[in-house]
């Protein structure tokens, strides 16, 4: 079966109860992470797709900290770590709001991150970021990214 | 905590472009990965979090410049004096649970464990050095990850409990005085400029808190998606020469429009300053803040914005304490019997020279 919005295979499939009518939709990876604005991988796609879309069938709770999304949509804090997976996409759209629409971190790292796998993230977004700084021609900024870069890959040193 | 003649970040050398900014401030939040963060966390997570981040900052070369201060072992009149210092927030000062502050000696860098955040790195300086305080700041911010471990997103950055300080951390500052845009009602103009921008204008004693003597905060919103070296730049070579150069410009379209009455402004404050009996602390902060104009202005020489200064801190409650601590204090009245008494002493040369 093909994505609703798209040509691409649908992989998430979804019956719906939206303002007391019911619906299936069919969407590909791309659309349903679109619509959440952010999957984490980890998280059951079409749990999250549901309660988004039906307006909170689930209370997700925070397994860290048992944060509710009531709790934060009150106080419009978090109460640990695991709260920005956990309350996902809430939260994303949270901080985004706050913070004049940005997506996500540019910039420093803690230095002793030993997370391989959030370090590639990190590698893969400065990448990102280096691309889209040179298509712009802000030269001061992609040179910026490479330090970074560089940092990340710990050969600053060596070419220095 | 030192008599207020030795420290105070804002009572050091004025600087460039003090006639509009008097000190500036860059804070980084933080917070420690495997805790929950201050507002879910139970009262023995948040005393482990002050032990370790008091022993690990002691025992290096990092943060041993910091001496720490428990803040449920410390009087209400202290925590005050700290408050009205900007070395904590009012917040912190008021809440019960275990937190606590460590100060260097020249109370330019200050770190509140437990506030909204596991940490509030903050640095402040007279004056307009916003990439002094960033230095210091970063220069803490870098040893302490060294040593503790900082709650970190691989999409997020660094993660703080409220959306509006997640990314980098970083908040820079600037608290500036600015009489005459309010005066040419110019004010809410810069006021929706800044807002466009993402910026907040904010009052004295910053959040929440309300504009007195016309001294504002004006402070960056955004902290994601932008480089925290981006976010000083923008501010120290954008933002804040501009709001700078339409002060001074207002400044100029008052004074030639209306010399006189810039001139009876100056005179009034100064004559009411150096002979009240009685002085609430509102207007004392409101004159204060015509006096430092006049200064700017050139209406007098005989003090200058330094002693301002520490007058708008000296005007203070628990710093009028201080100040005067064999005055009786009971009433507000006792209070401005005090406030207007140290006004006339301290702004005896003023007072001379207005005749």
């Amino acid at each position: 079966m093909k994505c609703d919005q798209c040509d691409k295979p649908a992989v998430v499939h979804e019956t719906v109860i939206t303002a007391g009518v019911q619906t299936t939709v069919h969407l590909c990876a791309e659309h349903a992470a679109a619509q959440m604005h952010h999957v984490p991988a980890s998280a059951p796609i079409a749990e999250l797709l549901a309660a988004h879309l039906t307006g909170q069938r689930h209370q997700p709770a925070c397994g860290g900290c048992g944060m509710t999304l009531a709790e934060f949509r009150k106080h419009n804090l978090a109460g640990c770590s695991a709260c920005f997976d956990a309350l996902s996409p809430v939260i994303d759209q949270a901080i985004q709001r706050a913070q004049g629409g940005a997506t996500a971190h540019c910039g420093r790292a803690p230095a002793r991150r030993d997370d391989a796998e959030a370090r590639q993230a990190y590698r893969a977004r400065l990448l990102n970021d280096l691309e889209q700084a040179v298509a712009a021609e802000r030269y001061e900024v992609a040179a910026q990214v490479r330090n970074a870069l560089r940092e990340v890959d710990g050969i600053a040193g060596q070419q220095a | 905590m030192k008599p207020i003649e030795n420290g105070g970040p804002w009572l050091g050398p004025l600087g460039r472009d003090a006639d509009v900014v008097v000190a500036s401030r860059v804070r980084l939040a933080r917070n420690l990965a495997g805790f929950p963060f201050t507002n879910r966390a139970s009262t023995t997570q948040r005393r482990d979090v002050v032990s370790m981040v008091r022993d690990r900052a002691q025992g290096a070369a990092w943060g041993r410049m910091l001496g720490w201060i428990d803040l449920q072992a410390c009087p209400a009149e202290q925590r005050t004096q700290m408050v009205e210092r900007h070395l904590v927030s009012k917040q912190f000062a008021a809440s019960d649970a275990p937190r606590a502050v460590g100060i260097s000696a020249d109370e330019t860098l200050s770190v509140m464990v437990n506030e909204e955040d596991h940490l509030r790195i903050q640095a402040m300086y007279s004056g307009l050095r916003i990439d002094e305080c960033f230095a210091a700041a970063t220069a803490f911010d870098r040893g302490a990850e060294s040593a503790l471990d900082f709650a970190w997103h691989h999409r997020w950055g660094y993660l703080t409990a409220c959306p509006t300080n997640v990314g980098c951390g970083i908040r820079v500052s600037v608290m500036l005085h600015l009489p005459a845009l309010r005066l040419t009602s110019e004010l809410d103009r810069v006021r929706r400029a800044a807002k466009d921008l993402h910026l907040a204008l904010r009052g004295f004693h910053g959040e929440g808190s309300e504009p007195m003597g016309d001294f504002y905060q004006l402070s960056n919103q955004i902290t994601l998606g932008m480089r925290d070296e981006e976010v000083v730049g923008e501010l120290r070579d954008r933002i804040i020469p501009q709001v700078i150069r339409y002060e001074r410009l207002a400044r100029e379209t008052y004074r030639s429009k209306a010399p006189a009455a810039a001139r009876d402004r100056f005179i009034r404050a100064a004559a009411l300053l150096t002979h009240s009996r009685l002085m609430p602390l509102d207007e004392a902060m409101k004159l204060l803040g015509r006096l430092r104009l006049g200064i700017a202005s050139g209406l007098t020489e005989a003090i200058d914005s330094t002693l301002v200064h520490r007058l708008l801190l000296q005007v203070q409650p628990a710093h009028l304490a201080l100040a005067r601590p064999s005055d009786p204090m009971e009433t507000l009245e006792q209070q401005s019997a005090a406030r207007a008494t140290l006004l006339r002493d301290a702004l005896a040369p003023l007072r001379a020279s207005i005749g």
